[in-house]
């Protein structure tokens, strides 16, 4: 006995070595009391887990709204039972699914808060996240792991403990008890090594955590730094492109910069085409005179040869018949008339003068034909008759008219010449319109381009104009001269015609052959000679008058042209004004704009700043929590090895050596503090490794005002992403029908690791052992055989087990059971109900339990809240309820239950049903159906009476002025009621009692 | 003298309705037969309402059903007025145990046509046994009856969907009634309804056996609605009744440990007494085939083995003495 003593003082010590190392590092009094069993009455003052305020439901069907929840306000306690009863229609339900976000999408939070208080909230992805990230972690696990799985391995175990009991047994035969002695020494130095490992796992962790979270801290910092140099950037970049903007220079290069990519686009090959064209028509211009008589000499020649035969035709016409000579004539004019549009050009001019001159020579010639003619005409006159010359000379003026039509139609010609130049001016300008709405069309910077490209065009143009001008200029001058040559000659032949004719005629006039008469015909006839030379002069003294004009007007169209141009130019320029203003405007408003978001970048990152540095604190509280966790896992520790040592002093104390068990135990013992510490320590760290800066959600909740500190507002929660947050982690659910809530196709081991793999990022092998352990702690029998099994081979209460250890994998703080046990037996019933109380001693949860049965709220509930019509009618403590109820439908409730019947009389039952929500109910909601109601019920809507500091009722009944109602007889002898119906169906236990 | 002697003597006794006597009643499962009742014996009288209580899987709605001609029985015989009715029987008395042994399902959402209105799923009954002269008899039948259970004629042209939980059981007790019944299967008529509903429920046919003085075999699992409804109370237990006695006897004297178990299960709306009352777990340790009924007092009977008959049969002596004498 001394030997085990001595061992045991050992295990002692070492505990105590390790308890003090480890308290020396935290400086904080281990209070296992406090840690392990927290007492609940202090828990209940001290804070409020879930504070909903005034809550309002609505339920949209048929385009109505249904006011469900009218007005809930309640403070449910950290680690109490709070039950909610009322019928079904009460809306318990769906006050309970605005817990955790699962009401149906017709229904709408319109009013109230709903706050979870003392919860930091994280994003779940993000933790796997992190998970994956974090190799330090994962090495110090392994290094742990790597020790510990060969005990883990529960095979070996087996083995092991087979071959420890056969050594055992053989020992137990022999009574060697050196050896025996020997074993036990060996075990208590392995329950030793893993206290080491412990310690050393706690260690390493811990200083792990802490170096982590200081990591974080300056990573944290070193984003601050990151966000405002990119920020910073972000403005200078922002400033450059302004300067950029107005600076000339800078703009030039701009300009140049887009060029390549200008010249690449569209615009500027059709301005190059533009260009093209216009310089093509120019060229054309400038070689109009070859190409025109190349193209057109041919046909020119042609024409010209017609013409020359025509005029031949017409010469000896002319000696036949003077008027067919006159036709032709015209016909010819006829044709130079028709074909003046097709042939403009100085050439033609030319040639057609050349015509005229050849017309003009074979009318001289004619003339001296005539006048042969006329001499031998007049020779005839003289012999026959005088009227006939006369005729002869008439036709001769004819001609001379004519040819002055010839003069007119060429001046026509030369106005034909200028419309054509005017045509081209206006296609000139047409296109350069066009060019100005090309202009007008594009961006500003292209606009910058295109207004020096269109300087350049202008200017190109401008020459093109001025060689235009001195083209036409010359060509102006070229006929002026050429007429004032032609009209001279031709002044000066007609003038030698008439001079020669005069003296030819001399001899004939003075010869004395013509008798008086014949005399003054000769005479008149030279007269009127004369005077028709005297017409001829006068109309070539038109055509110089003609030309001046014509110079004038060019001179005058040169001017105007220039005018135009400069007029055009102002005009552009000032449309130019017009577009670019604005979006100089744009772009002054632009800079503005970029100011105030650098201001408010600015901003951002100050309040950044501030959150990080608030953030500082949080580190600071989760070291005290880890800290704290740290200790209590030492306490539990060191308060599982104490008992077990303890149990073990007594069992060898009191047994023989033959024990073989002790041994057995205290392997076991080891396996179990290893598997505790193991996964315990992972699903709690899950909790507290999730890192909130990378959190972005979390971030926009805060800046929405949900997320308030560590209170968080579950009313203002929208998206499903927000509420995975809460769901599971924080706030579980078990629900009423467990069939419909487990999947029937999925195994129920893999429903429940599935879970813990996806909350906690547990490897499968490390949830399957989690999932094992929950199983067994739900008591469900051989879960290594039930692990694999299906929902359709699991009884209701089994399968109502498993819900509940799916909702207790992620140890959340609240846990609400929707009735769970109404599908379930009595016996099943009690067992779950009991089961729920157990699991909440262990995991420290609050639940907020669900039922209409009043008889299962008693055993569980610490406060009860009873529901009607969308409103809390009562609350208060479980003996408020049970011994003072004092609403009419507690009674109701109360007195409907078979369990408190008085026998031979007919149960109690509420008449009528449950309000609708489709109207507003109007005042006491419950007063239709109510035997106490009074006139104000029906009116005004009764506040909540406080009764006590935990007891409130919302009844009339309670007011002042209310007349005092005798309860029902149930009510009235409530208490002796419950002993008399406790004595009947417990008339056995207390026998045995 | 145990329950078996005397049933097997006195077989067909005039106030016995119904009488199961070695009923043994079994499921296929592939090719192995598992057997869920074996070896009953109870005995059901006119005009009374036995509550027959046990956990899920125990065997109660299985022996209702199987009075009620739904499942066929192994072995054994089910006498019904002294006839037997379980196995091959005549045609015409096979339509008329059914008009005469009526039921009412547990679920009321789920046993009821949701095509059909009230009016048809009330009447059906009577139109497969022409039970009325002409439709006008007919219509005034299930108006009369629709009333009578506390609806308004004017739900007759409704559907079950328009119905609250309670409305629909009540149509499922209207349509076993309208038959005019002799005895009435009630399985877990009020177990998926709401506590207030389920007085008003447990009173409808409560009434209706005063009324119409049918038996009704009332299977439930929670004690405390048979306690209040019933005469007799038979407790079951993996497929034998392990207790039958009346049901203010029952409760005040539970002689099996199971009964005992079961009553602790009970929820008593005190939190006081509920927090600190041990729910006791019954598990059998004896071997079933050992155990025998029988009968420890007058109409009381437990099952046990016969080594503790005695002491059953001392404690129930002392206890009915005691009653007699207040």
């Amino acid at each position: 006995m001394k030997k085990y003593n001595i061992t045991l003082e050992k295990i002692n010590q070492v505990v105590e070595n390790t308890d003090k190392s480890i308290l020396d590092n935290i400086n904080i009094d281990l209070d296992i009391d406090k840690s392990l069993k927290p007492k609940k009455q202090q828990e209940h003052k001290s804070d409020t887990v879930l504070s909903i305020k005034n809550l309002h439901v609505y339920f949209k069907t048929h385009g109505h709204d249904n006011h469900v929840i009218r007005g809930i306000s309640l403070d449910i306690k950290r680690g109490e039972t709070f039950a909610i009863v009322g019928e079904s229609g009460s809306g318990k339900s769906v006050f309970t699914k605005c817990l955790n976000g699962m009401n149906d999408s017709n229904s709408k939070i319109k009013q109230g808060h709903i706050y979870l208080n003392g919860v930091s909230i994280h994003d779940p992805k993000v933790t796997k996240r992190l998970f994956k990230k974090e190799d330090t972690r994962k090495n110090i696990l392994t290094l742990f792991k790597s020790r510990s799985t060969e005990q883990v391995n529960e095979k070996t175990i087996a083995e092991k403990k087979k071959q420890d009991s056969k050594i055992i047994n053989k020992l137990i035969k022999e009574k060697n008890k050196v050896d025996f002695d020997k074993l036990v020494l060996d075990k208590q130095t392995a329950l030793q090594k893993t206290c080491d490992e412990k310690k050393l796992f706690y260690d390493l962790y811990y200083t792990d955590m802490i170096n982590r979270s200081l990591n974080r801290k300056s990573k944290s910092s070193l984003k601050k730094q990151k966000l405002v140099s990119k920020y910073s950037h972000k403005v200078d970049k922002l400033m450059r492109s302004h300067e950029l903007y107005f600076g000339s220079d800078e703009l030039k290069a701009i300009i140049t910069e887009n060029l390549d990519s200008f010249k690449h686009g569209k615009l500027y090959t059709t301005l190059e085409n533009n260009i093209e064209e216009i310089s093509a028509f120019i060229r054309n211009l400038k070689t109009n005179p070859e190409q025109v008589e190349k193209t057109l000499q041919n046909d020119f020649k042609l024409y010209l040869t017609n013409v020359q035969t025509k005029v031949s035709n017409y010469n000896q016409s002319l000696c036949n018949t003077p008027e067919e000579s006159n036709a032709l004539l015209s016909d010819i004019f006829k044709a130079v008339n028709e074909s003046g549009e097709q042939f403009i050009s100085e050439d033609v001019v030319k040639v057609l003068l050349n015509c005229l001159l050849t017309t003009v020579k074979t009318l001289q010639k004619h003339y001296k034909v005539m006048e042969n003619n006329i001499y031998t005409k007049v020779v005839e006159f003289v012999t026959k008759r005088p009227i006939e010359v006369e005729r002869t000379l008439q036709t001769h003026a004819k001609a001379l008219n004519n040819y002055m039509l010839l003069v007119n139609i060429y001046t026509e010609y030369l106005d034909i010449y200028y419309n054509v130049l005017n045509k081209i001016e206006d296609y000139l300008i047409r296109r350069s319109s066009n060019l100005q709405k090309y202009f007008m069309s594009k961006a500003d910077k292209d606009k910058q381009e295109n207004l020096n490209l269109y300087k350049e065009f202008l200017n190109s143009n401008k020459e093109v104009n001025s060689k235009r001008y001195k083209e036409i200029q010359s060509s102006i001058e070229s006929l002026t001269k050429t007429l004032d040559k032609q009209s001279e000659t031709i002044s000066e032949e007609l003038n030698k015609m008439l001079t020669e004719r005069c003296l030819q005629n001399k001899p004939y006039l003075d010869t004395k052959l013509f008798n008086a008469e014949e005399r003054k015909f000769m005479s008149s006839f030279t007269n009127d000679d004369l005077m028709y030379i005297l017409q001829a002069k006068l109309k070539l003294i038109e055509l110089y008058t003609l030309r001046k004009k014509y110079l004038s007007n060019t001179e005058q169209y040169k001017s105007e042209l220039l005018n135009s141009f400069q007029a055009h130019d102002i005009e552009r320029f000032k449309k130019y004004a017009k577009v670019i203003n604005p979006s100089l405007l744009r772009y002054v408003q632009d800079i503005n704009k970029a100011q105030q978001n650098v201001l408010k970048v600015n901003k951002d990152i100050d309040a950044r700043i501030k959150m990080l540095d608030q953030k500082l604190p949080t580190y600071e509280t989760r070291l005290e929590l880890l800290e704290t966790e740290r200790t209590s896992k030492v306490s539990y520790l060191n308060q599982q090895i104490e008992m077990s040592t303890e149990k073990i002093i007594h069992e060898i104390e009191t047994s023989d050596i033959s024990n073989a068990n002790v041994i057995i135990n205290l392997d076991k013992f080891i396996f179990d503090v290893k598997n505790l510490c193991n996964v315990d320590v992972k699903i709690e760290e899950s909790k507290l490794v999730n890192n909130p800066h990378s959190d972005d959600l979390v971030e926009s909740l805060k800046r929405r005002g949900v997320i308030n500190g560590d209170t968080v507002d579950l009313a203002k929660f929208k998206t499903n992403k927000e509420w995975s947050m809460i769901r599971g982690s924080r706030i579980a659910t078990i629900f009423q029908d467990p069939m419909t809530s487990l999947n029937p196709l999925i195994s129920i081991g893999e429903q429940i690791s599935e879970v813990l793999r996806i909350h906690h990022n547990l490897s499968k092998v490390e949830a399957k052992k989690e999932a094992l352990s929950l199983l067994t702690k739900v008591k469900i029998p051989e879960p290594e055989k039930r692990y694999k099994e299906y929902p359709f081979q699991y009884s209701g209460g089994m399968r109502q087990r498993v819900v509940i250890a799916i909702a207790l994998a992620c140890r959340p703080d609240i846990l609400i059971c929707d009735e769970p046990t109404t599908a379930l037996d009595v016996t099943v019933q009690s067992q779950i109900l009991d089961l729920i109380k157990e699991l909440q001693k262990d995991y420290h949860f609050t639940i907020v339990f669900i039922t209409h049965d009043l008889g299962v709220v008693a055993g569980v509930a610490d406060r009860i809240g009873v529901m009607y019509g969308g409103q809390i009618v009562e609350y208060g403590t479980d003996e408020d309820i049970f011994y003072r109820p004092l609403h009419p439908y507690t009674w109701a409730l109360l007195s409907s239950l078979p369990q408190l019947a008085v026998p031979d009389e007919p149960l109690t039952y509420i008449k009528g049903n449950p309000p609708s929500f489709n109207k507003e109910i109007q005042g006491d909601s419950f007063a239709p159906r109510s035997n106490y109601a009074m006139k104000i019920d029906f009116i005004m809507e009764p506040e909540m009476f406080k009764v006590s500091e935990t007891h409130f009722a919302k009844t009339w009944l309670l007011d002042k002025r209310a007349p005092k109602v005798k309860k029902p007889l149930i009510i009235r002898n409530l208490e002796s009621r419950m002993q008399e119906t406790a004595k009947e169906f417990l008339a056995t236990q207390k026998e045995e009692n | 003298m145990s329950v078996e002697k005397e049933n097997v003597k006195v077989s067909p006794q005039e106030d016995n309705i119904i009488e199961l006597k070695h009923v043994r009643i079994g499921f296929k499962s592939g090719t192995q037969m598992r057997v869920v009742i074996d070896d009953l014996n109870l005995n059901i009288k006119r005009g009374e309402i036995l509550g027959l209580v046990g956990e899920s899987g125990s065997g109660k709605t299985t022996i209702g059903r199987a009075i009620a001609r739904i499942i066929p029985t192994i072995s054994g015989s089910i006498l019904y007025n002294g006839v037997q009715i379980n196995g091959k029987i005549p045609y015409s008395l096979d339509r008329e145990l059914k008009t005469k042994i009526q039921m009412i399902y547990q679920d009321p959402s789920a046993s009821l046509n949701e095509r059909a209105n009230v009016d048809y799923i009330v009447s059906e009954g009577l139109r497969a046994f022409h039970m009325y002269k002409n439709e006008k008899e007919r219509l005034q039948k299930v108006s009369d009856i629709i009333v009578r259970v506390g609806l308004r004629p004017e739900h007759l042209k409704r559907f079950p969907h328009e119905f609250s939980g309670g409305q629909r059981q009540r149509i499922g007790i209207a349509r076993s009634i309208v038959m005019n019944p002799e005895m009435i299967i009630a399985d877990e008529p009020i177990s998926a309804l709401d506590v207030s509903i389920r007085a008003q429920i447990l009173n409808l046919i409560s009434d209706f056996r005063r009324e119409k003085n049918m038996t009704v075999l009332f299977i439930a699992h929670d004690l405390s609605v048979v306690k209040y409804i019933s005469d007799r109370i038979a407790v079951i237990y993996q497929g034998q009744i392990v207790e039958v006695a009346s049901s203010d006897h029952l409760f005040e004297l539970p002689l099996h440990p199971y009964t005992q178990a079961l009553l602790t299960a009970i929820p008593i709306p005190d939190p006081h007494i509920e927090k600190n009352k041990q729910v006791r777990i019954y598990q059998n340790t004896t071997d079933p085939t050992k155990t025998k009924l029988f009968e420890v007092y007058k109409d009381h009977f437990v099952r046990c083995l016969p080594e503790e008959e005695h002491i059953y049969r001392s404690k129930a002596e002392e206890y009915y003495k005691k009653h007699q004498s207040k």
